[in-house]
């Protein structure tokens, strides 16, 4: 089985997951995003042992999960909010103990969309960076080129993202 | 935004831009004459730069999840074997504690990450793990078993050794409290095992305390003997740029020969050295090299140009004999070192003995000759400022088996193919081979001889740029001399011009650029010394008010002096004032001015005469990008240029180019060709062909590769009659989808296949993981095509990946190996962007190419 087929199937299986834990929650309700993640990875690092190649591999993975979790959650709780349909959710629930930061989850997904069309490489630099973590070294070694080369791309996707969201205030 | 191309050209502008500052910025955004929506693009993302999104922390908890790989991390299912647990990961992949099922034994089983191997790089794994399997040393772990093509591990190539249940050397002597002649003995112990390996041939060539574990009955055992060479070097490269800091570590341990990628670099005394080292480490628990806090580039010229602390100036008692012993351990120069490490753990001995050692302090003469012969080398310490950030890496792709290496020193094309040489740059090279030229015979054996430019790269901190010149008689030995730049992100040695002898001491002469129209110098072309690298002159634009591009070649006499000429691509105007706050320019402020051709004397370096670019001509984009000396069309006995110009503001942003044929007495126009849109870099190289039209006179080839960031690489070459009044070519090539920028290198090469006609080599560098290799170089039959078929393809070259840009710049170099007929090579710097920042050079012989044509 190809890595690629193996993301469909960790999306498959988070997207089903998410929808099962959350059926029937109040909106008020905190999503152990990173639980959810945990769980699913559990499963499949045992049904498929070697699929994931390795911790970095792990870790890229992991981004992409959590990228599906986190979307998936913003559009359940507008769901629930509005009756339906997709609107801007901000998220800030102490999805990481601490942290009460006002971030736009649902722009960042939206702006991310477009700069995979753009540039896919940028786009899964900040998956990996912002949702896994992981660090530039990390980064380079999974997409096997330089740190250099991954730094200069997380500084031209961060001024593009910036300029990204302020367009979304502006409009 | 519209599209991912569109994206891609914005990368590229946002990219160069950001890396300058104020009025370098506008002025340099002045220059490409964008659109204004494009323009709008880069200054937003530039505005946005400053300000960035910040993201909050990350949203994995990062602790967590890295204890979920550690409880599920997939435990590798290899059969015959039980994993037990890690034993730790390193660069290479991880170590498993496991159990042989049959016959039932612990073993370490070791299984390198992710790596792919080439064919070549299998071949050599085998080899190599069935030598290691031939060691039966008590100071050895043994390798019990290896599935080298991991056809039982899901891809992943691995090996079983001896699992040692020990400590490392270092720690074990402080954990065990030894005393000074018991560590002496211990490193004796560990030099027994080491000569036992060398006398079966195989060095280690990665010798460190780590490497070393002492069991539980003070038996050293070295591990990983040979590891370093069975796995490889493309996954050593990659190793050094993920984990630079690390390599840093380790660097301490290497030989300073180790530093150069040559093929007899790293023989028996390179783990001489490195025991030379641990004995130190062991005696005074410091290395005798401080590297703390240096980066890749300054470690390596710690190394090689200084010598070893005494290690009686770091521990009083060690003075003497023990000081004689480690020193020639630890000499710089390996013709003084031990010869072997049984003779230093005799020495070692004897010392313990109370015997008379062997080892002579270095007499009084021996190190004066060393002082002069340091102090001849015209290498200006320049280099050792600068360096920041990774400057090279370890390229030693085609560097034969030392166990198999020819004895025959008239072998000079020595590696895996016979037609092939490969120079290798050594740590200090960025982007080694940029520029490969043949100015004549240097150093007066009779045999022309190579200089390479090595201008470092930008973004890698290797910005000086140097150049190194090898001996055409033996190009696989020491280079003659080098010659470093002497400003910061000049990157000397991007071109290097061969020209005559311009100071009248009968040894040809070349030169040398460095800075250009952005860099504070404007530009400047340094004239060299063929002999021994001395200046004879230099041109500094900004001097003089004028300013330099990246490009130049010599043109007839022009001045009556008997010596040819320099023509170099120059610009006339100047860049835009910075707007009222002095800070980035305001839009649609464009750099007023034009490219120019500026006539330089080769003899002195005056200027001789500036010729406007005519604005019809769309010149402003980049003018030009390559320029040649061709024949004489107007027949008034002074050959005409052919310039290449790069259009960057064609409407659609797809990019096309010109090429535009000059009168060589005016400097004025008289023809051009253009490309069509989809030729996105026509005119990026140019050559000079014999005829091949029967009217006389020579042909020019063009290139003109496809350059495409994400989509396939591709190219063509046009052949052009300028005496023919058509403006269709005489004959074009090509290149496949997956070619690689094909066109990117031309060189028109001697007769291969004995059919009168000469040869066109073309490069075709691929410098993302697009096309199936990462550069090719392609010779082709050019008869075919003339007689209304294709150019035919006789030998290709092809670089894997990880080994840098083979195919840019492809030249014709001279006759090295005394057949009559000039060799031509091909440049492979590594451009830091997509690989390492090393490189190296590939030179072919024509004869051998010409005897397997002939099989």
């Amino acid at each position: 089985m190809s890595p690629r087929t193996f993301e469909q199937e960790i999306y498959d299986e988070l997207r089903a997951l998410a929808a099962h834990r959350m059926r029937g929650q109040n909106p008020g309700h905190t999503l152990q995003a990173t639980a959810l993640v945990h769980e699913v990875f559990e499963k499949m690092a045992r049904g498929n042992p070697t699929l994931i190649r390795d911790r970095n591999h792990f870790f890229a993975l992991a981004s992409l999960a959590m990228h599906q979790v986190l979307v998936q959650h913003a559009r359940q709780r507008a769901a629930q909010k509005r009756g339906g349909g997709w609107h801007r959710v901000t998220l800030n629930e102490g999805l990481v103990p601490g942290r009460t930061q006002e971030f736009d989850l649902y722009t960042l997904h939206e702006l991310l969309e477009e700069l995979d069309e753009l540039d896919t490489r940028q786009a899964q630099i900040v998956k990996m960076r912002y949702f896994s973590g992981m660090s530039h070294e990390e980064v380079a070694s999974y997409l096997r080129v330089s740190a250099s080369t991954v730094k200069r791309e997380w500084r031209m996707a961060r001024a593009w993202l910036a300029a990204g969201f302020a367009r979304g205030e502006r409009d | 935004m519209s599209s991912s191309a569109e994206y891609a050209r914005i990368k590229e502008l946002f990219q160069a831009a950001s890396e300058l500052s104020g009025e370098q910025r506008k002025a340099f955004l002045d220059e490409q004459e964008l659109p204004q929506e494009v323009r709008s693009q880069v200054e937003e993302l530039l505005y946005y730069d400053e300000e960035p999104l910040e993201f909050p922390e990350p949203v994995v908890d990062r602790e967590k999840l890295a204890h979920v790989w550690e409880e599920q991390a997939p435990v590798p299912d290899i059969p015959g074997f039980r994993i037990h647990g890690l034993l730790g990961e390193g660069g290479m992949g991880e170590v498993y504690l496991a159990e042989q099922i049959f016959p039932r034994r612990r073993v370490a089983l070791k299984l390198i990450r992710g790596a792919r191997f080439s064919a070549q790089a299998l071949r050599r794994f085998r080899e190599e793990i069935q030598l290691l399997g031939l060691l039966q040393h008590p100071g050895i772990t043994q390798v019990y078993a290896a599935d080298p093509d991991g056809e039982d591990s899901q891809g992943r190539p691995y090996f079983a050794m001896e699992y040692i249940d020990g400590r490392v050397l270092t720690e074990y002597a402080d954990e065990e409290n030894l005393s000074r002649d018991q560590r002496i003995e211990l490193l004796a112990k560990v030099c027994d095992a080491v000569h036992y390996a060398h006398s079966q041939g195989i060095i280690h060539r990665d010798l460190k305390p780590a490497n070393v574990l002492v069991n539980e009955h003070g038996q050293p055992k070295v591990l990983d003997f040979g590891i370093a060479r069975a796995v490889g070097e493309e996954f050593e490269t990659r190793t050094l740029l993920t984990h630079s800091e690390h390599v840093v570590g380790t660097m301490g341990y290497m030989a300073p020969e180790q530093f150069s990628g040559r093929a007899d670099g790293v023989g028996p005394r390179a783990d001489v050295y490195a025991l030379g080292v641990m004995l130190f480490e062991l005696l005074t628990g410091t290395l005798p090299h401080e590297l703390e806090g240096l980066n890749l580039f300054e470690a390596g010229q710690r190394i090689t140009q200084s010598d070893a602390t005494r290690i009686g100036r770091v521990v009083r008692q060690h003075r003497g004999e023990l000081e004689v012993i480690v020193g020639k351990a630890l000499q710089r120069d390996l013709t003084q070192r031990y010869e072997s490490a049984a003779e230093l753990a005799a020495d070692l001995r004897r010392y313990l003995a109370g015997e008379p050692i062997h080892a002579k302090p270095p007499s009084a003469i021996y190190r004066s000759r060393k002082f002069l012969q340091r102090h001849q080398r015209p290498t200006t310490a320049a280099g050792l400022a600068l360096g920041f950030g990774i400057a090279a890496s370890f390229l030693w792709l085609f560097r034969p088996n030392p166990l198999e290496q020819p004895n025959d020193s008239a072998a000079r094309f020595v590696s895996g193919r016979e037609e092939l040489l490969q120079i290798n740059g050594q740590v200090v090279d960025g982007r080694f081979g940029s520029e490969l030229v043949s100015p004549g015979d240097l150093d007066g054996d009779g045999v022309p001889d190579l200089v390479v430019g090595s201008p470092g790269e930008r973004q890698a901190g290797a910005v000086v740029g140097a150049i190194t010149v090898y001996s055409g008689a033996q190009l696989d030995g020491e280079p003659l001399y080098r010659v470093f730049g002497r400003e910061a992100d000049g990157c000397f040695g991007h071109r290097i011009v061969a020209s005559e002898d311009l100071n009248q001491d009968e040894v040809p002469d070349y030169f040398v650029m460095d800075g250009h129209q952005h860099h504070p110098s404007h530009g400047r072309i340094t004239a060299i010394s063929g002999v021994d690298g001395e200046v004879i002159y230099t041109l500094t634009a900004r001097d003089q008010g004028v300013k330099f591009r990246r490009n130049l070649c010599t043109v007839a006499d022009r001045n009556g002096d008997g010596v040819r000429e320099l023509l170099v691509a120059g610009f006339s105007g100047e860049f835009p004032p910075p707007d009222e706050f002095g800070g980035r320019p305001r839009p649609g402020v464009a750099a007023k001015g034009d490219g120019e051709l500026i006539v330089v004397s080769g003899a002195d370096g005056a200027i001789l005469e500036r010729v406007a670019q005519p604005s019809r001509m769309r010149p402003r984009d980049r003018f030009p990008f390559k320029m040649i000396e061709a024949g004489d069309y107007d027949g008034d006995g002074i050959p005409e240029i052919v310039v290449g110009v790069k259009l960057f503001s064609a409407p659609e942003m797809d990019r096309s180019g010109m090429a535009i044929l000059y009168s060589g007495a005016e400097l004025t126009p008289i023809r051009s060709w253009w490309g069509d849109l989809d030729q996105s870099e026509f005119g990026c190289e140019l050559e000079l062909l014999d005829d091949l039209s029967g009217d006389g006179q020579p042909e020019v080839a063009i290139g003109a590769f496809k350059r495409d960031a994400r989509g396939p690489q591709s190219g063509s070459v046009f052949v052009f009659d300028p005496a023919r009044a058509s403006d269709d070519p005489l004959l074009r090539i090509d290149g496949a989808h997956f070619d690689g920028r094909l066109g990117v290198g031309l060189a028109s090469v001697p007769d291969l296949n004995g059919d009168g006609l000469r040869e066109l080599a073309v490069g075709a560098v691929s410098y993302q993981h697009v096309a199936e290799y990462a550069g090719a170089m392609f010779v082709y039959d050019l008869r075919p095509a003339l007689e209304g078929g294709e150019a035919q393809q006789l030998f290709g070259d092809f670089a894997d990946h990880g080994a840098a840009g083979l195919g840019f710049p492809v030249r014709a170099l001279a006759d090295f190996d005394g057949d009559g007929e000039v060799e031509f090579g091909s440049g492979m710097a590594s451009y830091g962007r997509y690989q390492s920042e090393g490189g190296a050079v590939r030179l072919y012989s024509t004869r051998a190419l010409r005897a397997r044509l002939a099989d």
